[in-house]
């Protein structure tokens, strides 16, 4: 095996710090145009291009509109959404330890979906329109959060094992009751399998612009939050003791990661409903492609997710078109052979 | 009176009200390795982490050159003491010059990045426990030896005055807690550190330690030089066997020899 000597190696961390970052950045501004184009109606780049330039003239009016009111607030969504998801999955991954954490396996996501299923159910308008299922969403999600802290703690410390259990316990409730009421709550009418299908596998078909908006109103906090305390998550990584020993605390650290993953989580479900995968798989490959530091894996993330739910919705919207998927099948059929190859490679190339 | 580096004052401490710690007291100059001795249970490792912080007395204090470790931050107690905790199971490929340059996270503001003045401190600090050369590998592929060395010299990279081992020398091979121990006493010697070392090997400890504590059930049954506290009668009350300790001119330190168990021994 080559030594490298110590400056050299952490030049080269650094400068692949800077060229993931660049590299999804352009990925993103690529995926995002790319898939504005895919639809029902083809519509070339280069007017794509042009009209999100603010420059229309020559341009047929339905490409406009099907560009301003329908793609461009859907993709933006799903990027916002698969943004969440990820960086919710790198900080539950951090904390757990363990790469399986991600928001639907401790029970945020589907609390979410409970919270707002439940308002959707009850009629509940709190606030105008938009607002109330988000809220509810929101309101679960925490609440789901609590549950699963309160039940998980032993004697004032948190071991993350009985966390996680009581994470899917939680989640196995709220996603039953989610079936449930949806069941109950339509019997009879026609639509009812598919508002549960929505709920429980996601759908994004239902985006709009101001859902796209409150979303990246909880992202951004959201993201800073987790990454102001990604190298104290570093620490947390090695083992509690550890992180003592470094200067951090290890309960108030897991307290802000969980509180930063439920905040982002609950604000992506409130809208799409639980869409599995992204935050297993986003933050698991990232890790694989540029090293565990959690000080590049928030934003690596950040923009991988986006990129990554943009592409699958698009494939979801366009595959079987007029009749959508849930982008939630797509994510994990797509995901799920990427993953395993990606899990393959790295395995016989370094044994780890 | 003479500065001292650390000072134990009458800590005493309780998990659900059973008391584990009763009034431990004990003074540290630099460079001095002190080693804190008993049978499992006997509240060595809560010491430990009473001394840090990670856990608060509900009595006593600990002062390091004179300053109330109450008073500061956690972040402050990191500069001042570094732990070597048992064990390291790392589930993410972390390299191992990306946990020793963790040792620098007390010293850094949130969003700071590591400066050359960092890498240059984690470089000296990997030189010193003769890790440089596995640098870029990942904790996982490294010997169980490796890691402690590396978990050292994290430990090394946060510049303390003030390193506590806990059981640095368990699960390793003999040849590896020898080479451990060999380092932990350079570092004492040459860069003045004090070394507070929980243990159970009354071999190593007799060999390496300039003082011993010896705990039992939460109180300081003895505390002194090696021959001073490693006593027949001591040895035999706390770990239950028949022992003797020497001068061995060959290691130009201290050794223990086991004759056997105390008879009758039921606890």
């Amino acid at each position: 095996m080559e030594k490298k000597p110590i400056e050299q190696l952490h030049a080269e961390k650094l400068a692949k710090w800077t060229l993931a970052v660049l590299v999804l950045v352009g990925a993103l501004f690529v995926t995002i145009v790319l898939c504005i184009c895919l639809g029902t109606v083809y519509i070339p780049p280069d007017r794509v291009l042009a009209i999100l330039l603010g420059n229309t003239e020559g341009i047929p009016e339905y490409e406009v509109s099907i560009i301003q009111q329908v793609r461009l607030p859907r993709i933006l969504l799903a990027g916002v959404v698969g943004a969440c998801l990820s960086i919710a999955g790198v900080a539950l991954q951090g904390i757990f330890k363990n790469p399986m954490a991600s928001p639907s396996v401790i029970g945020i996501s589907q609390g979410a979906a409970f919270g707002a299923s439940l308002t959707i159910v009850l009629g509940f308008t709190l606030a105008e329109g938009d607002f109330a299922i988000p809220v509810s969403a929101f309101i679960f999600a925490m609440f789901t959060l609590f549950l699963v802290y309160m039940l998980g703690k032993v004697e004032g410390a948190l071991p993350t094992t009985t966390l996680l259990l009581a994470g899917i316990a939680v989640g196995a409730f709220f996603s039953a009751m989610v079936s449930l009421m949806q069941i109950f709550a339509a019997q009879g009418s026609t639509g009812t399998m598919e508002r549960v299908v929505f709920w429980l596998m996601g759908s994004l078909n239902s985006a709009n612009w101001s859902q796209f908006w409150i979303v990246l109103a909880f992202l951004v906090p959201g993201f800073l939050l987790l990454y102001a305390f990604s190298r104290d998550l570093n620490a947390m990584i090695v083992g509690e003791t550890h992180a003592t020993s470094l200067g951090v605390d290890p309960k108030n650290t897991t307290k802000i990661m969980l509180f930063g993953a439920a905040l982002v989580t609950g604000a992506a479900v409130a809208f799409t409903g639980v869409i599995a995968f992204v935050g297993l798989i986003v933050p698991h490959i990232m890790r694989m492609l540029i090293g565990p530091d959690n000080r590049i894996l928030f934003p690596a993330s950040l923009f991988a997710g986006a990129i990554f739910l943009i592409a699958t919705d698009t494939v979801a919207r366009t595959i079987m078109a007029p009749q959508e998927l849930p982008v939630g099948i797509i994510t994990a059929l797509m995901g799920a052979p990427f993953f395993l190859y990606l899990l393959r490679r790295k395995r016989e190339a370094t044994e780890w | 009176m003479v500065s001292m580096r650390l000072r134990v004052q009458g800590i005493e401490f309780a998990y659900n009200s059973v008391p584990v710690l009763r009034e431990v007291a004990f003074e540290a100059r630099e460079g001095e390795i002190i080693g804190v001795l008993g049978p499992n249970g006997s509240g060595k490792t809560t010491l430990l982490r009473c001394m840090n912080r990670a856990l608060s007395p509900s009595k006593g204090t600990v002062l390091v050159e004179e300053k109330e470790i109450g008073s500061l931050s956690r972040r402050e107690i990191a500069c001042e003491m570094a732990v070597v905790p048992q064990n390291c199971i790392i589930t993410f490929p972390f390299t191992a010059l990306e946990i020793v340059m963790m040792g620098r996270n007390p010293s850094l503001d949130r969003f700071k990045r590591e400066t050359k003045a960092d890498l240059d401190i984690v470089k000296g600090a990997m030189e010193a426990t003769g890790v440089s050369s596995l640098a870029g590998r990942t904790m996982n592929q490294l010997s169980g030896g490796e890691r402690q060395r590396v978990i050292i010299a994290r430990a090394l990279a946060q510049q303390p005055k003030i390193m506590l081992l806990d059981e640095p020398t368990l699960h390793l091979d003999v040849n590896h807690q020898m080479e451990i121990m060999e380092l932990v006493k350079e570092l004492a010697r040459r860069e003045k550190l004090t070394v507070i070392m929980v243990s159970h090997d009354l071999n190593l400890a007799a060999r390496y330690c300039d003082k011993l504590i010896l705990l039992d059930e939460g109180n300081v049954l003895s505390a002194g030089t090696v021959p001073d506290v490693l006593t027949q009668d001591n040895v035999e009350r706390v770990f239950k066997i028949r022992s003797v300790v020497q001068y061995d001119a060959r290691i130009n330190a201290y050794s223990l020899t086991v004759l056997g168990t105390v008879p009758g021994n039921g606890n």
